[in-house]
């Protein structure tokens, strides 16, 4: 076992998942199945190999800092909003 | 003899503390737009106002980088002596926060920006510490929680969520706690001088936290705490004051300290555990996939390199080889552009270090009382040259020139008008002097007898009695010289 | 003409300039079609009314004003942003969610005339490869015969091919992470093509795996894909991964045909276990190339049977970042139930509001991310991943093009794999590394299975060569002639 249920849930809750205990265990089998199959990739010698960070080899477009962007409408900012107060988004509490 | 600097250490009753400090500093970067997108990048009152899709995290949105942040972070670079990474990476940072509209921050790991730099600090006139910089990267700022609009809510504001930030991060070089203030005076002033972040830490665009460990000399490194957002050099000081004492109960006291993260409480002047429970980071740092490596050519290096203007530490030297100042006047009149600009306009032609003095003690005083920067001064420059050509001409003394110039920065008048409106003009006609010295002397036959018997310490209450009868206003080298010739007759 | 809806894109623009055809006519039949395929349920938004007023404008436009692709409807995966409409990549963490904003290759399709005439149902942002994912039911095959047995059309963009298949749209959109769009092509009998990564702009698509989307078109043949191409890719300042690469012309040199042409053949492709009638029509691919003068090389990759591997860390873990905006804040779903406290609300909202095969993803993401895991997974990929696209480059050193099959299999049951994870991953056996190297690709119909359903045959290019690919294409297309269309009655 690569994984057991403690670190699906340790995952999970990185994740910010909320899990069944039913999940948990079909998660916890599945993760599994699927790490094994990725151990192979073991076998692979890759010493002095550079990993790929992008596939796109042309130089960074950088933007220009325009001192007047044209910005979202701002009937559109709040439109879909799930709970908001005026202007702002809002959520449940935050205890600092 | 020189006094040998010691850094300041904790002593308890059988041991004395070493305090090791390193600083991060987050400094918004002075731009229009953001760090990846079109939102406005300035501080505005309407909550939510000015955004680009990307800041409210829409799906599809991708982000875009801004050249001038990325230029301003090479400037920054080269002004803390640092290397300028010519591949650098943008990471993804993950963690849920409601402020942080992607649920990840777009920052700088592994390959930063800038890496390798340093600033000297004045440990002393005569002394400066050299503090090494780790590194300088990019990143986005995230948006505004606010907790007390509702009680039942936490209202988001994301008008900050993706503006430019460059985090400045220290070697734990620093050694107590006016060094720790000492370098984030001279790292607002650094980035003040190039113009790449306003440095005002009460609006938040310039923010710090401090790591603090103790060790007994020579012991390996204690464990640190990390005292998060503080938001004035004089909070930062007296955080690490307490925070390093509080480290040394605790271990004097035979216990651990805890690596955590801790908040500076103005109020109570503690620092205090910031989350009891909160789970540990895991911020999955990996490359950002919707982004290039960020690849700077030699040139753009270099025509950003001279753009620079004069930094604090040169500026420094040339005030004290081209005008002779003291350790002490160099590093104030350099420590701040406008300072600077004023001294060089009030010292054309004049006396530097009269100039140099004039700044710091007289108007530093009134601008300090009135809460008012060097730049927005009631009396400008010239106006004050004049009050100093004044002086320099012997038309009116020291002593009247303060009077005058108190008057000038309340009133705005120049100089000329307060001293003709006044009558202050000084009297350096010697007949006039001379009338005023015989009527003296004849009246007070008794101290002239004892300066004629050897007493010249006479001579001073002798100068007094001319002052007096002319409000101050002889000048008194004339009346020196007059009673003195007078007397030895 | 009265099957213009089965009329090669050329012909329908042709008709339409000749006004033999009104746009709104043509629209309007469109959308008849579309309401009869209901039961496939490849639809997730239908954009009828809008579709007709564009219809009514192109219809009043003066013959000089006309667009290239004016009046032409098409129907796009969900997973593009299209303005005013619903977005919601087939999850319900975005239902109801309106984009205020346009994709970019939707927006260049616009610009160009076309209609979207319908949003296609996928599976639950992308992640799957038989479109049973979908947050508004299973979508099905149009090749299906026997309702109580239906098929999948294959996934991600399941909806997308099957409307190509049932002649639904002139052509439609999918996107392609590790074989989204070739996959469902091959399983619908159309063509499906994904050119090099960069070559569209992902701004406006809902993305998966960022290193890895791209769009791509389905049509019913190999020209009308040349077509649909031109008009959706360029390069984009509002996506840095866009490549400033020019598209070459790829009508120029489309009917040359293939003499002289190299063509590899990757014995790592050959993998046992794969039915005979796969290896039948690879042979077939192989006889024709050659049969027109192309030269057929065995070639070899040997990181190949690292692909998969390879492409389930790295996907998932871009995945696990790219849906972390959906945390009930900003837009989207956001739990009704009860909470405690913000963490509650973000752990219920997206416990809800994903799938689980999202779930599982996201999951398998942030384990192969997490802290003491990083190295040893995601780095470690990242590095086999050069090593595979060191084999694509070394092999393109000697090839112009790799002919393979598209999938393992033809189009299976519904429900078939959907309870082991890892036998649905391999469907995407052969289309995964040339994903991972970002190369174009295309599936083309290639024959019928013996239970009479599609099989495609794979052709990849070397980067950037979008016109080579499609010349290849278009010479087996010629070739094989395939004729047959889904068993839809009188549909
Ligand atoms: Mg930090
Ligand atoms: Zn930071």
């Amino acid at each position: 076992m690569l994984i057991d249920e403690k670190i699906t849930r340790k995952i999970a809750t990185l994740a910010k998942i909320d899990l069944s205990e039913q999940e948990i265990k079909e998660y916890t089998k599945d993760l599994n199945n699927i790490l094994k199959w990725m151990e192979e990739l073991k076998e692979v010698d890759v010493s002095n190999i550079k990993p790929v960070t992008s596939i796109t080899e042309n130089k960074l477009y950088e933007r220009d800092d325009i001192s007047h962007a044209i910005y979202v409408e701002q009937e559109k900012v709040l439109l879909n909003a799930p709970d908001k107060v005026g202007d702002y988004f809002t959520v449940p509490k935050v205890i600092e | 003899m020189m006094s040998e600097y010691n850094a300041k250490k904790i002593k308890s009753a059988n041991d004395e503390w070493e305090i090791i400090i390193g600083l991060e500093v987050h400094a918004q970067i002075i731009t229009n737009l953001k760090l990846f997108s079109n939102g406005a990048a300035e501080f505005r009152k309407e909550a939510n106002h000015k955004l680009d899709l990307l800041d409210i995290g829409l799906p599809g949105t991708l982000p875009v980088i801004n050249r001038m942040a990325v230029d301003q972070a090479i400037k920054t670079g080269l002004a803390l002596n640092a290397t300028i990474n010519k591949r650098s990476i943008f990471d993804r940072k993950n963690y849920f926060y409601p402020d942080l509209p992607l649920g990840y921050q777009i920052s700088q790991f592994k390959d930063p920006i800038v890496s390798e730099g340093f600033i000297n600090i004045d440990i002393s006139d005569s002394k400066t510490k050299t503090i090494k910089i780790e590194r300088l990267h990019l990143e986005q700022d995230a948006g505004k929680s606010l907790h007390d609009q509702s009680p039942d809510k936490t209202f988001i504001d994301y008008n900050r969520a993706g503006v430019a930030l460059m985090e400045i991060v220290s070697y734990p070089d620093l050694s107590d706690w006016e060094e720790a203030g000492n370098y984030l005076t001279k790292l607002r002033s650094i980035l003040r001088f190039v113009n790449t972040c306003d440095g005002n830490m009460e609006e938040g665009s310039l923010r710090c936290d401090a790591n603090v460990s103790v060790r007994k000399p020579n012991e390996p490194l204690g464990t640190r705490c990390e005292i998060k957002n503080l938001n004035s050099i004089k909070n930062l000081m007296k955080a690490i004051e307490y925070e390093a004492t509080r480290q040394v109960t605790v271990l004097e006291g035979g216990n651990k300290i805890i690596q955590e993260t801790r908040l500076f409480d103005t109020n109570s002047g503690k620092t205090k555990t910031m989350r009891s429970k909160e789970e540990a980071h895991d911020y999955r740092y990996f490359p950002d996939p919707d982004l290039l490596p960020l690849e700077l050519t030699d040139k753009r290096i270099e025509d950003i390199s001279k753009t620079l203007p004069e930094l604090p530490d040169d500026l420094k030297i040339r005030l004290l080889n081209q005008y002779g100042l003291s350790a002490y006047d160099a590093r104030v009149i350099s420590s701040d552009q406008g300072t600077t600009e004023y001294f060089e306009v009030l010292s054309n032609n004049r006396d530097a270090k009269q100039a140099a003095n004039w700044i710091i003690t007289n108007l530093f005083g009134k601008l300090n009382d009135s809460g008012k920067s060097i730049k927005d001064s009631p009396i400008d420059a010239k106006e004050l040259g004049k009050l100093l050509d004044l002086i320099n001409k012997q038309i009116i003394s020291n002593k009247i020139a303060k009077e005058v110039f108190e008057e000038m920065f309340t009133s705005g008048k120049s100089a000329a008008t307060i001293i003709e409106k006044k009558g202050l003009k000084q009297i350096s006609n010697t007949d006039e002097i001379e009338g005023i010295v015989d009527k003296i002397i004849s009246s007070n036959e008794k101290q002239k007898k004892q300066y004629q018997s050897g007493n010249t310490k006479v001579l001073g209450w002798f100068v007094g009695q001319v002052m007096k009868e002319t409000k101050g206003q002889a000048n008194p080298s004339v009346v020196n010289k007059v009673i003195i010739d007078k007397l030895k007759k | 003409m009265t099957n213009i809806m089965n009329a090669d894109i050329k012909n329908i623009i042709k008709a339409i300039a000749n006004k033999e055809y009104s746009v709104e006519e043509l629209v309007n039949d469109f959308i008849k079609k579309i309401d009869k395929l209901d039961k496939f349920n490849l639809v997730s938004e239908k954009l009828y009314d809008e579709a007709i007023l564009q219809a009514k404008k192109a219809d009043a436009k003066k013959k000089e004003d006309r667009l290239p692709l004016e009046g032409i409807p098409i129907a796009v995966k969900d997973i593009f942003c299209t303005e005013g409409n619903k977005t919601s990549a087939s999850s319900n963490i975005l239902k109801n969610f309106k984009a205020p904003y346009e994709s970019t290759v939707t927006q260049s399709l616009k610009n160009a005339g076309a209609i979207i005439i319908c949003k296609t149902n996928m599976d639950e942002f992308a992640m799957g490869s038989a479109s049973d994912t979908c947050n508004l039911g299973n979508v099905i095959n149009p090749w299906t015969k026997d309702f109580s047995k239906p098929l999948t059309p294959g996934g991600s963009s399941g909806g997308s091919a099957g409307i190509m298949a049932a002649s639904g749209a002139c052509f439609s959109l999918g996107t392609d992470t590790g074989g989204s769009i070739r996959q469902p092509a091959s399983f619908c009998g159309v063509v499906g093509i994904k050119p090099t990564y960069g070559r569209c702009s992902r701004f406006g698509i809902i993305a998966f795996a960022s290193s890895l989307d791209q769009a791509g078109p389905f049509t019913k043949n190999v020209e009308d894909g040349a077509l649909a191409l031109t008009h959706m890719v360029s390069y984009d300042k509002k996506d840095s991964t866009t490549s400033m690469e020019k598209m070459p012309d790829l009508f120029k040199n489309l009917k040359n045909g293939v003499r002289g042409l190299k063509i590899g053949i990757p014995k790592q492709y050959d993998i046992e276990g794969i039915p005979s009638e796969i290896k039948d029509l690879w042979n077939k691919g192989k006889k024709i190339l050659e049969k027109l003068g192309a030269e057929i090389i065995d070639i070899s990759l040997p990181h190949t049977k690292y692909a998969l591997p390879t492409y389930y860390i790295i996907a998932p873990a871009e995945a696990s970042a790219n849906l972390a905006r959906y945390d009930g804040v900003k837009y989207g779903y956001r739990s009704k139930n009860k909470f405690e406290d913000l963490n509650e609300m973000y752990c219920k909202t997206r416990g809800e509001g994903f799938g689980k095969e999202v779930k599982r993803r996201l999951l398998i993401g942030t384990y192969v991310l997490s802290s003491g895991y990083y190295d040893a997974y995601y780095l470690h990929a990242q590095k086999v991943r050069r090593r595979i696209i060191e084999d694509f480059d070394n092999a393109f050193n000697k090839i112009d093009l790799i002919l393979t099959p598209t999938a393992p299999s033809d189009a299976f049951m519904i429900g078939e794999k959907t309870e082991d994870p890892i036998s649905m991953y391999l469907n995407d056996i052969f289309t995964v590394p040339s994903s991972l190297a970002g190369l174009p690709a295309l599936s083309l119909p290639g024959a019928m299975s013996d239970n009479g359903r599609p099989l495609g045959l794979q052709l990849i290019g070397n980067t950037f060569c979008e016109d080579l690919l499609l010349r290849g294409a278009y010479a087996i297309e010629q070739e094989i002639c395939f004729k047959n269309e889904p068993p839809l009655g009188n549909l």
